[in-house]
């Protein structure tokens, strides 16, 4: 491995332990952008830049920045340690892991690079393209995603105001609406 | 082909350094255009035209006392101006000033990224982190409120500044900043095909950086709170930094991608740096005069206009760039619709109720 | 709002930018006063040098702020100070108590005290700012810092102010001259006011 190689690793194991075992919930989540931030360097390194930019883009820009707001906005920084709420859970954690890092290093093991860095053309949209919207590649997948996107836009959108997006559902007339809301 | 990475570093050095200095010269200009926007003079007592004025805020500012405040998260504290600036610094080393080897036989760029628009949009984003953070890291709750707010604010221009660069990507078949300043030389200048991408990224930059009228990170420090009300002496100056550098940046990527970059049509020589600041002054000067004069959106109306306005403006306009390139149309049908769009503008303007003389006595 | 009042108003900043300022670069120009303004007050002559104040206290009376002190003496006939039986041997205004309303000059019979010019009167010490008639009197120069001021460069004061025309009141006053806005207005009468007939001559 080379020495940047085994500094992305080092990086990211201490970054992940950061968010683990972070005492506020703020540290951990700059930890998990920190976090995001090596996985970027790696895939950028791994010749997948576009990949990297959108990492950065949607994990550490808009999903992180999510999860402060709810952590702000919920007062939900500081830590809570006490009992286990439920019986038995560090016995199946350990479980849980054990069999995720088993399932890792089999992955790894039969991992294959691809023959030619040079094929991959840096991962940009130019080599994506074909790939993500080709009918014979994986242009449907594509589709799925993005229709299931937009189901969890509009459940989203009908979970917080009802009676604005669809008022049968809701079981309140439009004109029951609160005070403050727009029509 | 490309520089070494000595030279990266000093450039990146240089670059650093002349994004600080324009800072502080930046705040002067901008005080006295305002100035003169206002019939005044500005600020011109310390050194000859006030030239010495930067420096004295600077030492002004450094020489105050840096407060933390008690119940701060104090990592935090610290952290949030410096991902501020930093993230701010970062982006501007894309941007092309001229042919490969005119900065004394190094690259006229820091670095040369395929993915270059990309690049811009996530440190912007990244970028957002410093208000956020400010405001929680102050331990107190309009602090918090009006960062939050203006992070959400942030975040929202930030999908309209992502598609309305959309199209220019589409037509150049890159996401390389050199490749669309060639693509320009080729093609004319991206304004003509795609002007109301350019008009949209000009308002969302112009929301990124902050400004008026989408200031509200800094008025609320009018009212109470803003996420930078419990900072102090230097980090405040980073702050402040951010701003300008954010904004510095945005005006040179504006001519970068619709403007031609560093070239000049026709018979005007390529001169490396000369016409890249002729046109980042003239934005600028454009941003200086806006606010000078437009009033600043409240929060509800940013977002709505953000949300409601640019975001499906964009989306509808790179839909039909996409349609006319898939359709496999040539650029030119572009120019007629992009020609149908300013015309429709100048319809608006010279149509609206406001060229109204007002009658003497009478309100507007 | 609508796009066509953002441009207008764009266009009505572009034209105050090619407006000149209208700062004036104080203490590099003058400012420019109007001819009433009320600086400090000036203790008027009579034509032929005798001084106009005879020490009644009208104005001591008149001040809203008793900012004024006036002791009377007799004139000495073979020497008169004034041009009435009794002159003011001490005339002390506070400027600090002062509120600069002119009620004092309104009051004076003689109009002897006039709202001057001067207004540079920042100083350090409480008691500096009590000005007594050597302060006061038509002929002196300058605010008391600025004469002292003068004494220490050697350069004499330099009024920081300009006014179009001096008022007719202000007899034997001659600050210096702003651009011209409006010609002054002709005095009332041909000559200058003289009821006590002190001047030979003519009944």
């Amino acid at each position: 491995m080379s020495f940047w190689e085994v500094v992305s690793a080092v990086l990211l194991l201490a970054t992940a332990l950061g968010v683990v075992r972070a005492q506020n919930a703020v540290h951990a989540a700059l930890s998990l952008i920190a976090n995001f931030l090596v996985v970027a360097a790696v895939y950028a390194g791994l010749e997948a830049r576009f990949v990297a930019m959108t990492q950065v883009i949607v994990y550490a820009g808009a999903i992180v920045v999510l999860f402060l707001f709810v952590i702000m906005l919920l007062s939900a920084a500081r830590s809570e340690a006490g009992p286990d709420p439920l019986p038995g859970l560090q016995p199946l954690a350990l479980l849980g892991g054990v069999s995720l890092a088993a399932v890792l290093v089999y992955a790894v093991s039969r991992f294959q690079a691809p023959a030619n860095p040079a094929s991959l053309q840096g991962g940009l949209p130019q080599a994506l393209g074909p790939l993500l919207y080709q009918p014979e590649r994986w242009m449907y997948a594509v589709l799925l995603v993005g229709f299931l996107l937009l189901v969890a836009t509009v459940a989203a959108m009908l979970l917080v105001e009802p009676e604005r997006i669809a008022p049968p559902l809701s079981g309140k007339r439009p004109q029951d609406q609160q005070e403050g809301a727009r029509p | 082909m490309t520089d070494s990475l000595l030279a990266a570093g000093v450039k990146a050095f240089l670059v650093v350094f002349g994004l600080l200095t324009a800072f502080a010269y930046m705040t002067l200009v901008e005080r006295r255009l305002l100035a003169r926007f206002q019939v005044r003079l500005g600020p011109n007592r310390v050194g000859p035209l006030g030239l010495f004025q930067p420096l004295a805020d600077a030492i002004k500012s450094i020489f105050k006392e840096d407060l933390v405040v008690s119940k701060a998260d104090r990592l935090v504290f610290l952290l949030a101006p410096i991902i501020s600036i930093t993230f701010a610094l970062v982006g501007f080393g894309l941007i092309p000033f001229g042919p490969k080897h005119a900065f004394f036989g190094w690259d006229p760029w820091v670095i040369n990224l395929d993915v270059g628009i990309l690049y811009l949009f996530a440190v912007s984003e990244m970028a957002v982190y410093g208000i956020f953070l400010a405001g929680w890291a102050s331990n107190s709750k309009y602090s918090l409120l009006g960062s939050l707010r203006s992070s959400a604010a942030l975040i929202s221009y930030e999908l309209s500044l992502g598609m309305s660069l959309l199209a220019p990507a589409l037509l150049v078949g890159s996401l390389n900043l050199q490749d669309i300043v060639a693509w320009q030389e080729n093609n004319g200048w991206l304004i003509l095909p795609l002007f109301p991408a350019f008009a949209l990224f000009f308002i969302s930059s112009m929301a990124e950086a902050a400004r008026t009228p989408f200031d509200l990170p800094e008025a609320e420090q009018e009212l109470v709170g803003g996420y930078n009300t419990e900072y102090s002496s230097i980090k405040w100056a980073l702050f402040q930094m951010a701003e300008y550098v954010h904004l510095i940046t945005a005006s040179a990527l504006i001519p970068t991608i619709f403007l031609g970059g560093w070239r000049m049509p026709g018979f005007l020589p390529d001169i490396p740096f000369l016409w890249m600041f002729l046109k980042m002054a003239l934005f600028l000067f454009v941003f200086i005069w806006i606010r000078a004069t437009w009033f600043r959106l409240r929060y509800d109306q940013l977002m709505r206009f953000g949300w409601g306005r640019l975001l499906p403006a964009a989306l509808i306009w790179f839909l039909l760039s996409a349609l006319v390139v898939a359709a496999g149309a040539s650029i030119s049908v572009l120019n007629w619709f992009s020609l149908a769009s300013v015309l429709v503008l100048l319809a608006v303007l010279l149509s609206g109720p406001a060229r109204q003389k007002t009658a003497k006595g009478g309100a507007a | 709002m609508s796009i066509a009042a953002l441009a207008q108003s764009l266009g009505i900043t572009l034209k105050a930018l090619f407006t000149r300022p209208v700062t004036i670069p104080y203490p590099d120009a003058p400012v420019a006063l109007k001819p009433r303004f009320h600086g400090r007050h000036v203790l008027t002559r009579h034509p032929g040098g005798l001084e106009k104040c005879i020490g009644c206290s009208l104005c001591a009376a008149a001040c809203p702020a008793y900012a004024i002190y006036v002791e009377a003496a007799e004139n000495d006939p073979a020497n008169p100070t004034s041009a009435g039986e009794r002159y003011a041997k001490v005339y002390e205004i506070n400027m600090l108590r002062c509120i600069f309303c002119g009620l004092c000059e309104e009051a004076c019979p003689t109009g002897a005290v006039v709202m001057g010019y001067e207004f540079e009167m920042a100083d350090y010490r409480y008691s500096d700012f009590v000005y007594g008639k050597e302060d006061l009197l038509v002929e002196v120069q300058g605010t008391k810092p600025q004469r002292r001021e003068s004494t220490y460069t050697g350069r004499e004061v330099k009024p920081g102010y300009a006014v179009p025309y001096a008022r007719v009141e202000l007899e034997g006053v001659n600050p210096p001259k702003a651009r011209v806005e409006r010609a002054a207005p002709k005095p009332w009468r041909d000559n200058p006011v003289d009821d006590d007939h002190h001047e030979g001559g003519h009944s």
